[in-house]
């Protein structure tokens, strides 16, 4: 056997690898997403959890509270659940009604709160929350399932698991706002709680709870229908159970707004993966687990459903790229050094993207102790990154435009094809939507997504500059080009903070940036609806508040063997 | 009204680019906005009365020139939401005389004419303070601010410090240990409250960046059908 070569780090993949949305479009979820490393932390620190109110008539209508208690914070889930006509039932945002609505508030509510949240939280962006509420949301019936559970409870038997498996939850969230909306306690508030300084804890803590509801609803409804008869949810079957979520446009700009915090994310996950891939050896634990994980993925792949033909023929992809991948690792790893490096090498040229994005998954996810501590690096003081350094020159800008934007430049923004789209919020419900530019009004309300089209004109700009002019004056006599300006200094730092495609070319398929996004959360089993929205399973097979402290609470992602 | 920071900022960006502004400036404007009402300043109010009173519709008359040492507006008064970023641009390069302007060197005070709501300067300032490691004063009429990471320092007379005019501005970068100050005024970090019609003139300008949708646009931008269950 070969001496190992001194430790030495693997490279990070490079932002052109990286950030190009197809790419982006195929990430999975993995041990730093948000969903798993909160149930950690919740684990860690001994949360208890406890249904503290249930005040549900017959018709399903009424409140109850779920309340979270941390070392040092109570929060708690107040719900309404409403009776709602099923012609009511839409899972666009621009709805108006809904099966249940929620808020999670700072504590727990006494009776007044209580009242008050009722005359705002059913209203939802109608209504305007208080300081006290974190999170707001709304969830809809599964018309597919809920019906089946309550009847089959209710009859005295268990669910038919297959119908399960292919929806895989009662209800559906259409939407979880947070951080200072419609009135919401802003994230500055409570960044400084341990529970909460990461990115939209707040928020996946109440869908973590929604989903406790959604079974006690069904359980609830089915024991009102026969109170003889009716039997509770068998544990292992409600396991199978997890939020849905149907996420549209509305999700897609806040990666472009949030450009710093798009960074920490996609660095926190490429730095896990540069750490596994510096291993000089793969050890003997890790590479079993890593064997283990890849054949659970491949029975998880089996229940992935969707309709979508784009995203069907990449799960038969997937399929073929377990198989290909089983077989090499009859011979890996061997005795060659960086056995993981190897593997990822390996993977390049061998897997479909979607393939490779999934091994990156895998590969991190028995190193628990070398990565966990990157989740907890996934935020960032986004006004630390606005400011514009007056000192740097026009030549030095237009270098740094060369090394990040190519290919922005390298795109004619004359050709229709490259400016096809533009995108705005609609007046009606404020939601951000896409539009055609050649053939809708309303690109004069252009929203600021088009970085590579403003990055090109502002290189154009400079180059009929004076070459060791300062930004500061620079934009003083062109002040029309600060967003641009800014964008560029920042992505010079952070470099895993800007797309590098263009947002509103003909080719761009949104869902690819909201599926990048919903990895992160902690997503799987994506189900896109269309090329703009996409349906999702959160918490699927994960612990139960009620089960928590007697189960693991990180190894529920993938099924068991 | 009370209202989280999150939500002033975001909705006086918007009413910054409804009033004409480009975005590259409105975020700035935004965040300035959200500086102030975090040092529970009116930068909410005193926003919206700018708007109401000089155009930001052409931006040409608006554009900083530079003369004898001087800032001021290419015409008529100069605009906070223009003169604010370039200040901010000289601080992060560590030197007001940054822009070019030869007669300003990091030890001078630069001085801007004829402009507006002078108030509005203490938030880009302030914010700008966080990542350039020196602090802003700012002096106009019996005001002296003291822009710093922390809050606004304030000494003079308070009735003027929402002035809606004043015809000198002076700037000045200092070194914290040059500061004396008598009253301060802390980032709070929290929420803000407004007054329901400065709120909602804030909203209506925000409303002019929105667009009007049809049920085709609906369908088509959003991509999905009105109605989906299951």
């Amino acid at each position: 056997m070969e001496p190992l070569k001194s430790p030495q780090s693997a490279p990070m993949r490079s932002p052109q690898m990286v950030m190009k949305l197809e790419r982006m479009g195929c990430f999975h979820q993995s041990r730093l997403s948000f969903m798993r490393a909160l149930l950690r932390q919740l684990k860690q620190d001994h949360w208890q959890f406890e249904r503290i109110r249930w005040e549900i008539d017959q018709n399903g209508v009424g409140v109850a509270v779920y309340r979270a208690r941390g070392p040092e914070h109570d929060y708690s889930l107040v719900c309404f659940s409403h009776d709602l006509p099923p012609e009511k039932r839409s899972d666009r945002v621009i709805a108006d009604q809904w099966d249940a609505t929620f808020a999670l508030f700072d504590g727990e509510p006494r009776e007044q709160d209580i009242d008050r949240l009722a005359s705002v939280v059913p209203l939802q962006e109608a209504g305007q929350c208080s300081q006290r509420e974190l999170v707001l949301s709304r969830a809809n019936r599964s018309v597919r399932l809920f019906e089946h559970v309550v009847k089959s409870l209710a009859d005295g038997h268990q669910p038919d698991l297959d119908m399960i498996q292919q929806v895989g939850y009662l209800m559906r969230t259409t939407a979880v706002y947070g951080n200072g909306k419609f009135g919401l306690c802003g994230r500055e508030r409570i960044a400084d709680r341990s529970e909460f300084t990461n990115a939209f804890r707040a928020e996946l803590l109440a869908v973590w709870l929604i989903r406790w509801f959604t079974i006690d609803i069904a359980e609830h409804l089915a024991k009102i229908r026969n109170p003889e008869k009716a039997v509770l949810m068998d544990p292992a079957i409600r396991r199978r159970l997890g939020v849905g979520n149907s996420t549209g446009l509305g999700m897609a700009p806040f990666l472009g707004t949030h450009p710093s915090l798009l960074h920490t994310w996609i660095n926190a996950r490429e730095t896990a993966l540069m750490r596994v891939r510096s291993l000089p050896a793969a050890g003997i634990n890790e590479t079993h687990a890593f064997e283990q994980i890849v054949q659970r993925m491949r029975i998880s792949l089996d229940s992935w459903h969707t309709a979508d033909p784009r995203q069907a023929k990449r799960i038969e992809g997937l399929k073929r790229d377990i198989e290909v991948l089983e077989q090499q690792l009859i011979t890996w790893p061997g005795d060659s050094p960086f056995p993981w490096n190897q593997l990822i090498i390996w993977s390049e040229s061998h897997l479909s993207i979607e393939g490779q994005e999934l091994l990156v998954s895998m590969v991190i996810e028995p190193h628990g102790a070398l990565v966990d501590d990157l989740a907890d690096q996934m935020a960032v003081d986004e006004s630390a990154y606005q400011g514009i350094d007056g000192s740097v020159t026009v030549e030095k800008t237009m270098q740094l435009i060369r090394l990040h934007y190519q290919w922005a430049l390298d795109t004619d923004f004359d050709e229709h094809d490259a400016c096809a789209r533009f995108w705005y919020v609609s007046e009606e419900k404020l939601e951000p939507r896409l539009g055609e530019r050649f053939e809708e009004s309303g690109a004069d309300k252009e929203q600021p997504l088009a970085f590579a089209r403003d990055i090109k004109s502002f290189f154009r700009q400079l180059e009929s500059s004076v070459a060791n002019d300062s930004m500061a004056r620079f934009l003083m006599s062109y002040p029309e080009h600060r967003g641009a300006a800014r964008r560029l200094q920042l992505v010079n730092r952070l470099p895993y903070a800007e797309i590098r495609d263009n947002l509103i070319g003909s080719e761009m398929v949104p869902i690819d940036m909201l599926r990048c996004k919903l990895s992160f959360f902690g997503a799987n089993k994506f189900d896109p609806r269309s090329d703009r929205w996409v349906r999702i399973t959160m918490y699927q097979d994960a612990p139960f508040p009620d089960e928590f402290n007697a189960t693991e609470p990180d190894d529920w992602i993938f099924p068991p063997l | 009204m009370h209202l989280s920071l999150n939500q002033v900022e975001h909705t006086a960006r918007k009413a910054a680019r409804g009033a004409g502004l480009l975005w590259g400036l409105a975020e700035d404007a935004g965040r300035a906005v959200r500086w102030l009402e975090a040092v529970d300043l009116p930068g909410a109010s005193q926003l919206v009365s700018l708007l109401q009173k000089v155009d930001h519709s052409q931006l040409g008359p608006l554009k900083i020139i530079q003369q004898n040492g001087r800032w001021k507006a290419q015409s008529g008064k100069a605009s906070p939401l223009i003169v604010g970023p370039s200040i901010a641009d000289c601080a992060n390069a560590g030197s007001l005389g940054a822009a070019g302007n030869q007669e300003i060197y990091d030890d001078r005070i630069l001085a801007i004419e004829n402009i507006a709501f002078p108030l509005l300067i203490a938030g880009f300032a302030g914010a700008a303070t966080t990542q350039c490691e020196r602090w802003i004063r700012l002096t106009w009429d019996q005001v002296k601010l003291y822009c710093c990471p922390d809050g606004l320092g304030f000494s003079g007379n308070r009735k003027e410090l929402d002035a809606e005019f004043t015809g000198k501005l002076e700037v000045q970068l200092l070194q914290p240990d040059e500061v004396v100050m008598h009253v301060f005024w802390p980032l709070s970090h929290d929420s803000c409250s407004l007054l329901k019609a400065d709120w909602e003139a804030l909203e209506s300008y925000a409303q002019l960046t929105y667009v009007k949708s049809s049920a085709a646009s609906r369908m088509a931008g959003a991509g999905a059908g009105l109605n989906d269950n299951d």
